[in-house]
């Protein structure tokens, strides 16, 4: 709790404010909170990634490099809305079949935001005997 | 916005072009054709939505025209020394 959070309090339980105003003072402050947390949030948006990268690298010299805007995938994943309920029903049962136990039913567009840029996360990093490389991460 | 150009770039041992495909011709070409094939989209959305057919040419073509758009920024690197091949495309 923060300093002017409790000094509103103390004035109520003294009878100093009413708990009207108090309530307004407490919300002016979430408010105040609310604006200083904004920036941060802003800067995390600002290095949201735009692109997924694939980069192969042989020991022979040979070199497979894809980049994969991800607004690809956003749009990719807009078609699962398009899949006829049939469809859909054997999709999920052919996947709890295999012991995957997802239902893309409940698949919102809220995860589906949040499970890309959670991608800006993941790296995968595969390095072979033979002097091969695989990178995939986002970017 | 959708991507204006595709950049292809294919060397083999005895061959190689560079080539410069601009979509954004195709777009002007087919901006009629979608201006006037709009209404009748609408008007069939409006058709299967009231007889409950779960088919929505317009969430369709939205999806469609959000995938094209999407692809802008697309490339596609493969160069094999051992091969002495190279194929590059670059969606822009």
């Amino acid at each position: 709790m923060t300093q002017e959070r409790e000094r509103i309090l103390k004035m109520v339980a003294e009878g100093k404010l009413t708990v009207a105003e108090a309530d307004e003072l407490l919300e002016a402050i979430a408010g105040k909170e609310q604006r200083d947390v904004e920036p941060q949030t802003t800067a995390v948006a600002a290095k949201k990634a735009k692109y997924m990268y694939v980069k192969v690298a042989s020991a022979q010299k040979d070199n497979v490099d894809v980049r994969i805007p991800l607004g690809l995938l956003r749009a990719g994943m807009r078609f699962t809305s398009l899949i006829p309920p049939q469809a859909m029903e054997k999709i999920n049962h052919t996947m709890q079949e295999k012991g995957i136990s997802f239902d893309l039913n409940n698949l919102k567009k809220d995860d589906i935001e949040d499970l890309i840029q959670n991608l800006t996360e993941m790296e995968v990093n595969v390095n072979s005997k033979d002097g091969d490389n695989v990178r995939v991460y986002c970017e | 916005m959708p991507p204006l150009f595709v950049i292809l770039a294919i060397r083999s041992s005895d061959h190689q072009f560079r080539l410069w495909i601009p979509l954004f011709i195709l777009w002007l070409l087919l901006l009629p054709l979608f201006i006037l094939l709009l209404p009748l989209v609408i008007v069939a959305e409006i058709v299967f939505t009231v007889i409950g057919f779960r088919f929505h040419p317009l969430t369709i073509l939205a999806a469609c025209a959000g995938l094209i758009s999407a692809l802008k920024g697309l490339r596609v690197l493969v160069d094999s020394k051992s091969g002495n091949a190279k194929v590059h495309i670059n969606i822009i």
